[in-house]
């Protein structure tokens, strides 16, 4: 240390630098994280942190009821109407289960908590919000694909040609226009473009401003599928969970998924090749 | 973030790296002037690499509709 | 002296004269570029949907096909030029000197054809900056920004280790080497001093033994990763894809750089700098690496068969004796009978370079496949068998552009060999 000559004085002033700089990658590093689900164990108050009920942040979740459910495909179409999907294009879709004792699964984005599909994105444009939405950034997103081959539930669609000529029309004003969350980042709730990953919302849009439940629940004639507050024991989703058998899909994958199959067992996945 | 990824790229894979840099600076012969000349260029060839991409991902800009 | 007058001719003979074939083979290379621009162009303005890719699951297609094979298939050869130059440096075995600056060549351009290819599959390539932009947020989770990463560093130190290299052969050419080129040689020899050969050499060690290091981490690490850890897939998700994919790299690369190697040779007549000898331990090479790549297929499909669960089993099935066969089978039979050929001619003591040369082009083309046969099957038979089983064909569009990259590889590797000096004249003297 002492005596302060030009050579130790020099070292000290890099040392200095070199710790600030440390200091300074280590916080960018970690508010470079805004947004992604690893933000949430930091943040009080973030759904993960919330395990009672009663917090600020509510924990969305999904409930179909498979036993009830009569194929009518209404939701399919609602979420079509509703976010004004181009052609062949399924937000939510209804698949047919050959070794089930039920006819009908719909199927809409898990929304995981574990989500394979936002550790894979390389631009951070697919990212979990701490209500559980999973959503895309339609902006930042480059295309990659990449979320779609790590999603096991085949929920993602990609945008292999101009979406505008072939998109529903659609009754909410919301479809045409970007969409921005509370967070301020863009989703894939409004807003169609080549060459861009998309996929089901749980209608933020509407939940954001409000709305109680997403296009899809509401519009089921049967009242087949249910959204709400898990936090909130009194909601609809707390209820028939807790007093119901469920099962959720590739549970074994890890991924934590938040839509709850009541109504049945889940469905046999075996496949037979044919010669 | 530490993660398992950024443990794995930048504590293991990416270490030979490192070893080679520090080797052609402190191994001797000593010419630490060479060895920056080396390794400057280097990263002058990285830093031509991206915005080269930068300049790539502009012009499609103006194609792509 | 006069060998040695002799030796730097045969050398500078590429740079010194433009031949016929050259200018013929540059013309086909550019249209068939030409072609692959225009094919890209269309991608460009109306999307991906003009390849024969398409969302996996109710969309019955699969979103990652040619293009990420071609992507794997390029990583692979590249690792050629650093198991060359490795051998040479760090194992010492000398008889492979004047191979090296070519593999290190065919490493430098083929990793430049995996940047172009991944590029081409990107559904918005304005937005690739991105990578860059958002790397602090990404690096920790996305096996496709560590790829990025080790791809880059791979590149950057590969041109950089041959540019080194190189600097002592321009300083003895210089009063041979075309004037009008002289800001390039000037730029490769920047500060070159007196008696830095040491040096460089201590560098190259080490740098060698780096990239060594860097190759099996990147071909049996990072790039198999991007497959190995999605549970999502069936077939794709396991420990054994590093390695797998390793093997299947080193082969490639050992293909690779005999047929650049047996083509210049051809080409410039360069027997006597080259000896066949030198040729045929890379065969062998190829030999026991094509056997190694048989024994892991051996492993996934025993794996999957004995009493795999019925996702795996499924897949294993498909390319056995399902809807796959049909391509697997024969890339097995040609593999298989790479290896009869490649032991009998190592035993038989009888080698003959072109038909080497048309085994390794064959290789390589066969190995083009098997990645795609990665790729394919499990996107076609997804773990959710709610799903139908889909189908995939590459239309022109990924075909023309494919090959507009490999034209692309060749072309460059051409115009190198006319402004550099393609072999260390040192080791050029010696027979």
């Amino acid at each position: 240390m002492f005596p302060v000559t030009r050579r130790n004085f020099i070292r000290r002033v890099a040392a200095v630098g070199a710790g600030l700089m440390v200091v300074k990658l280590g916080s960018s590093l970690m508010s470079g994280m805004r947004g992604r689900e690893w933000d949430l164990l930091l943040k009080p108050g973030s759904a993960l942190a919330a395990t009672s009920a009663g917090s600020p942040t509510p924990k969305y979740a999904y409930v179909v009821d498979v036993g009830t459910c009569i194929g009518c495909r209404k939701c399919v179409g609602a979420c079509k109407e509703e976010n004004g999907t181009p052609e062949g294009i399924f937000w939510m879709d209804l698949l047919y289960p050959s070794d089930a004792d039920y006819k009908y699964l719909p199927r809409p984005c898990m929304h995981c908590d574990n989500p394979p599909c936002t550790k894979v994105c390389p631009v951070n444009a697919r990212y979990k919000r701490p209500e559980g939405f999973v959503l895309t950034d339609f902006k930042r997103c480059i295309g990659c694909r990449y979320c779609q081959v790590a999603c096991p539930y085949g929920v993602n669609y990609f945008n292999w040609k101009n979406p505008r000529s072939s998109q529903a029309p659609s009754s909410s004003s919301s479809s045409l226009a970007e969409y921005r969350d509370n967070d301020g980042r863009l989703t894939a709730g409004g807003g169609h473009y080549t060459g861009v990953i998309e996929k089901c919302t749980w209608c933020i849009h509407r939940i954001e401003k409000g709305k109680p439940v997403p296009a899809c629940v509401e519009i089921c004639p049967v009242k087949a599928l249910h959204f709400g507050d898990l936090n909130d024991p009194n909601s609809e989703v707390s209820q028939i969970i807790s007093k119901n058998k469920y099962f959720r899909l590739l549970e074994e994958l890890g991924t934590e998924p938040r839509v709850f199959y009541t109504g049945g067992y889940p469905p046999k996945l075996n496949r037979k090749t044919e010669k | 973030m530490i993660t398992i990824g950024s443990l794995v790229i930048f504590g293991i894979v990416l270490l030979p790296v490192y070893i080679a840099v520090i080797a052609a600076f402190i191994g001797k012969p000593r010419q630490p002037k060479f060895a920056a000349l080396i390794y400057g260029s280097a990263l002058a060839l990285t830093i031509v690499a991206l915005v080269g991409i930068w300049i790539f991902g502009t012009i499609v800009s103006l194609i792509i509709p | 002296m006069s060998s040695y007058k002799v030796t730097t001719d045969k050398i500078l003979q590429p740079i010194l004269h433009t031949s016929k074939i050259f200018l013929v083979s540059a013309a086909v290379l550019l249209s068939l570029m030409a072609v692959g621009a225009y094919a890209y162009l269309t991608q460009l303005t109306q999307g991906l949907i003009v390849t024969g890719l398409r969302d996996w699951g109710v969309g019955g297609g699969i979103p990652w096909g040619a293009y990420i094979s071609t992507f794997v298939w390029y990583v692979g050869i590249a690792h050629g030029g650093i198991a060359i130059s490795a051998s040479i440096r760090i194992m010492k075995l000398d008889e492979y000197k004047p191979l090296a600056r070519m593999a290190e060549l065919l490493t430098i351009l083929s990793l430049a054809g995996a940047l172009i290819t991944i590029i081409v599959d990107s559904g918005r390539p304005d937005r690739v900056f991105n990578f860059v932009v958002y790397y602090l947020e990404t690096v920790g989770d996305s096996p496709l920004i560590w790829d990025f990463t080790v791809v880059l560093a791979y590149f950057v130190l590969s041109a950089i280790y041959l540019g080194m290299t190189m600097r002592e052969d321009v300083i003895k050419l210089m009063s041979r080497l075309p004037s009008k080129y002289k800001i390039l040689y000037r730029t490769v020899t920047f500060g070159h001093k007196e008696g830095e050969k040491e040096k460089v050499e201590q560098i190259a060690w080490w740098l060698a033994l780096s990239l060594v290091i860097l190759m099996a981490l990147l071909s049996g690490g990072v790039i198999p990763w991007i497959f190995g850890l999605m549970p999502s897939q069936a077939g794709w998700f396991g420990a054994i894809q590093g390695p797998y994919f390793l093997t299947g790299a080193l082969t490639t690369a050992v293909a690779g750089v005999i047929v650049v190697a047996s083509i210049a040779v051809k080409v410039f007549h360069w027997e006597d700098l080259i000896p066949e000898k030198v040729f045929k331990h890379l065969s062998k090479m190829l030999l026991i690496l094509t056997v190694i790549y048989l024994w892991f297929i051996l492993h996934e499909h025993i794996t999957a068969q004995y009493a795999g669960p019925t996702a795996e089993k499924a897949i294993s099935d498909a390319l056995l004796y399902g809807s796959l066969s049909t391509i697997f089978l024969p890339v097995l039979a040609i593999l298989i009978l790479s290896v009869i050929f490649l032991a009998i001619q190592t035993l038989r003591k009888a080698f003959s370079m072109k038909a080497t040369l048309v085994l390794s082009i064959i290789l390589l083309l066969t190995f083009w496949v098997k990645r795609l046969l990665i790729v394919m099957p499990s996107l076609l038979y997804p773990r959710l068998t709610l799903y139908p089983v889909g189908s995939y064909t590459p239309t022109w569009v990924e075909y023309t552009i494919i090959i507009a990259t490999v034209s692309f590889v060749a072309l460059a590797y051409m115009i190198f060999m006319k402004i550099f000096p393609i072999m260390e004249i040192k080791e050029g003297e010696q027979r």
